[in-house]
């Protein structure tokens, strides 16, 4: 792990922020209620209306924070990749290091190795076990054929059959028989080109099959004035090429049956090959100091899952497994990670007025880590294996009223079991609103490398280094998580919802000095840092006319980090409170103009970071789609439009660049 | 680790086979994100004539009964087209349409409707008692089980330029050739 290169106190805490993270488990979707888009006429007779449902059910009935960016929303946003995507999600916040890395937070506690979200798709989880957090510039797929990515803030719980500290990110892909037909397109512009192709047929009855590549280049950011690293020498004066430019080739297939009886099988599989360009800072054994080096990151994977479902007279039964291969090989670690993960999980009816989701997960996980000097693991090769079982219980108290309890027990080798219990409480008021509250407990289990690695960020003296050291007795960080929600719908065009938030972590990550003569070099990591944070988000949809669509959020943050007695931490508190920015605005508007011409404008404000004194900025994004035939789409994009460049988080192992100001044209053809 | 993952696969499929006991009760769900599903489905077995936007656009007329469920339809794709949602869709607007849901408080309007739409190849659904036999091309109705079922005017439609599935028409509780 690259991970934990980091070279600089600010990177450093930015690890101890980070990291670990839930070894998490289980399809967040499916235990929600099933998706009745993919259910076919003949099941969609069978279904029975709530006996409450003569009125209509306008209301999101979830007692959760949840955003739901759709097919549209990210098509519309003109982003081409997963991180920019999840920009759209109110009380997100996203911010680009450098050409090929993102930091993405839910609530704070935001950093490049941040490890505290769940992040999956179609069912499988697509951060690092190695960190917690997620190599973003290897996740991804044609978001052409992603159906809708949930966003969750606050603890996943059980509600989602998935353990999540600060929220849950669920991407999820269009069945192949949603995606019939040719699509190929190619885009480029001052920053990125991509070309990619996909077909999907049918193979007979029920049976589709899709498959897609993709090719992407993107070249260098700025190098920024900012040196948020101790010592080294820049390779590039500020205002270059921040030798940050990257490539990936990717291809991938699903393929869906419905077998008879309401059983359906997916298999579905990607692979990748990139090469990432970064600065690496790096630490020579006989020099004082520390360097940076001109980085070529090789980065390769693979993986593949099989599920299948049944749907049986009041609920689902659903067995999973998949097998993950992720390989990257950086200037200071080599790292290959392999998965191997099953789970399965039951959805029935009890009674009239309950719904139970159960299930049981296994999670193995093979690593093989080739440090060096800067960054060392006691144990290269481990193997950790991971079980779960996790229960929960819808209770329809009253029509108007539904009581949500659930509980999860995960087992690790590090730390024991682990439960994790929450509740949750929805009051629909009336036809137009409802209220929510919610309790919950989650567990941040310690990453592989904060329990194990040495990351030594510069040498005071020849074999005398500043350095973090990994800590095999560490135990969970525990988050006793108070949320409240109201949703109302005025007339119908208009949404708003409010949530407000009070997260308790006790036993967080905290960087205690070591004994040393004659003063203290190396710091390692305990479990001596109390934190508070709390905040509140509001956000609303108005149908401003049928063409015209506008959405605003806002989103209030603060964090308070107490060294526990006993600690000697002076400076985590500080980058833990500084994590994220106090305020984040956005302004949406989707419109069409004429029938075949769509405009849309993103507008962003994202506040001051303290850590690293980062300067709030403002973002304008600006997309217009013309349709010259019912098959073909031209776009121009132009992103950042307010500012010829600006920064917005500091690198960590690595250089931060500052992301600039861009315009790409797109030419789409389904055929 | 294999021994251990075979293990806990046997386990699971140990539970799997005791889980499939039957349940005991029905699901249930919201009318209208039901409902939503049915137009969904009516939309992706409804033919056009050749030659339309490459967004199939569904609008809806009268005041809005699905909410938010309406917004996991947009962007979906039905064939090769992409489906756009409109809300609050007035007289005027309805030759921009492919597909209309009428929503009860306006069918009284029909006739208006109708004329409005002349001789386009809209698909036009409703959710009211009679609906059908008035000129809607699909009529959705719950019955005494609160189910959802739904009755076609087959004639209509392909006076239209439109044609159906057969596998539609045969789950239909009633089809007028």
């Amino acid at each position: 792990m690259k991970a934990c290169l980091l070279a600089s106190l600010a990177g450093a805490a930015g690890l101890l922020l980070g990291a670990v993270a839930a070894h998490a488990r289980a399809d967040a979707a499916s235990a929600a209620p099933p998706n009745l888009l993919d259910l076919r006429l003949e099941d969609l007779m069978q279904m029975t209306v709530t006996s409450a449902g003569k009125k209509a059910q306008r209301l999101d009935r979830t007692a959760a924070a949840i955003h739901v960016i759709t097919a549209e929303d990210i098509r519309r946003s003109g982003a081409t990749s997963l991180p920019e995507a999840l920009r759209l999600a109110p009380g997100v916040h996203v911010a680009q290091i450098d050409a090929n890395k993102w930091s993405v937070s839910v609530r704070g506690l935001g950093g490049r190795w941040a490890g505290q979200l769940l992040v999956l798709m179609d069912g499988r989880t697509l951060y690092s076990p190695l960190f917690g957090g997620v190599y973003w510039d290897v996740q991804d797929t044609l978001l052409e054929d992603i159906e809708r990515i949930e966003v969750i803030r606050g603890p996943g719980g059980t509600l989602w059959g998935a353990n999540a500290v600060n929220g849950v990110i669920n991407i999820i892909t269009r069945s192949a028989a949603d995606t019939q037909g040719g699509l190929a397109y190619v885009r480029g512009g001052s920053h990125e080109s991509e070309a990619a192709a996909r077909h999907g047929a049918s193979l007979g009855d029920g049976i589709h099959l899709r498959a897609y590549a993709k090719r992407t280049e993107r070249d260098p950011h700025v190098l920024t004035d900012r040196m948020p690293y101790l010592g080294g020498r820049p390779t590039g004066a500020a205002g270059h090429d921040a030798h940050d430019g990257w490539g990936m080739r990717r291809a991938g297939f699903r393929l869906d049956n419905a077998l008879g009886g309401g059983d359906r099988l997916t298999l579905q599989g990607d692979a990748y090959d990139g090469d990432i360009r970064q600065t690496a800072i790096t630490v020579n054994p006989a020099a004082a100091g520390n360097a940076l080096v001109a980085d070529a990151i090789a980065a390769d994977g693979a993986n593949l899952l099989l599920r299948w479902q049944r749907r049986t007279a009041g609920g689902e039964l659903q067995l999973q497994a998949y097998v993950d291969h992720a390989e990257r090989r950086a200037a200071v670690l080599r790292e290959r990670i392999e998965t191997r993960d099953i789970e399965f999980q039951q959805r029935f009816s009890l009674g009239a007025r309950q719904e139970i989701v159960w299930g049981v997960g296994y999670r193995g996980v093979a690593f093989e880590l080739d440090g060096g000097y800067t960054v060392s693991f006691r144990h290269g090769r481990h193997d950790s294996a991971l079980y779960n079982v996790f229960v929960q219980d819808e209770i329809r108290l009253r029509p108007d009223v539904a009581l949500t309890l659930g509980g999860k027990f995960e087992h690790n080798p590090y730390t024991g079991t682990e439960p994790q219990p929450n509740a949750r409480l929805f009051w629909q008021i009336d036809e137009q609103q409802g209220v929510w509250g919610a309790w919950s407990r989650a567990v941040r289990m310690p990453s592989r490398a904060e329990l194990d690695f040495t990351l030594r960020l510069a040498n005071v003296a020849p074999y005398t280094a500043i350095a973090f050291q990994g800590n095999p007795d560490l135990a969970a960080a525990r988050l006793t998580a108070h949320e409240l929600g109201w949703r109302r719908q005025f007339g119908d065009r208009l949404n708003v919802e409010a949530t407000a938030f009070r997260y308790d972590y006790d036993d967080y990550i905290s960087l205690e000095p070591l004994p040393g003569f004659p003063f203290s070099t190396t710091s390692e990591f305990r479990n001596l840092m109390g934190i508070r944070s709390q905040g509140y988000e509001l956000s609303g949809v108005w149908q401003a006319g049928p063409d015209w669509r506008l959405r605003a959020s806002y989103a209030r943050l603060s964090i308070d980090a107490r060294p526990r007695t006993g600690s000697a931490d002076a400076y985590s508190p500080a980058l833990i409170e500084g994590s994220g920015p106090r305020h984040q605005f956005q302004l949406h508007s989707n419109s069409r103009l004429r029938h075949d011409l769509d405009f849309d404008a993103m507008l962003y404000r994202v506040g001051r970071i303290a850590a690293g004194d980062i300067p709030a900025y403002t973002r304008l994004d600006l997309r217009l789609a013309w349709k010259p035939r019912r098959d073909v789409e031209l776009s121009l994009v132009g992103r950042n439009l307010l500012d010829q460049r600006h920064f917005e988080f500091l690198g960590q192992d690595s250089v931060a660049s500052e992301v600039p100001r861009s315009f790409l044209a797109e030419l789409r053809w389904h055929f | 680790m294999p021994s251990r993952a075979s293990c806990l696969t046997g386990l699971t499929l140990a539970a799997a086979l005791a889980a499939g006991a039957p349940a005991p009760a029905r699901a249930q769900v919201g009318e209208y994100e039901l409902k939503a599903a049915f137009v969904y489905n009516f939309i992706n077995f409804t033919r056009w004539p050749a030659g339309g936007d490459v967004a199939l656009t569904l609008c809806i007329h009268g005041a809005d009964p699905f909410g938010p469920t309406l917004d996991k339809l947009a962007g979906r794709t039905v064939g090769r087209r992409y489906l756009a949602v409109r809300r609050g869709v007035g007289l005027d607007g309805l030759a921009g349409c492919d597909a209309v849901f009428i929503a009860a408080p306006a069918l009284g309007n029909l006739a208006g409707v109708l004329d409005s739409l002349g001789s386009r190849p809209v698909l036009t659904i409703a959710d009211s008692p009679g609906a059908m036999r008035r000129g809607v091309l699909i009529n959705m109705n719950r019955n005494e089980q609160n189910k959802i079922g739904f009755e076609v005017n087959l004639a209509a439609a392909r006076e239209r330029g439109l044609d159906f599935n057969a596998q539609m028409l045969s789950l239909a509780t009633e089809v007028r050739r």
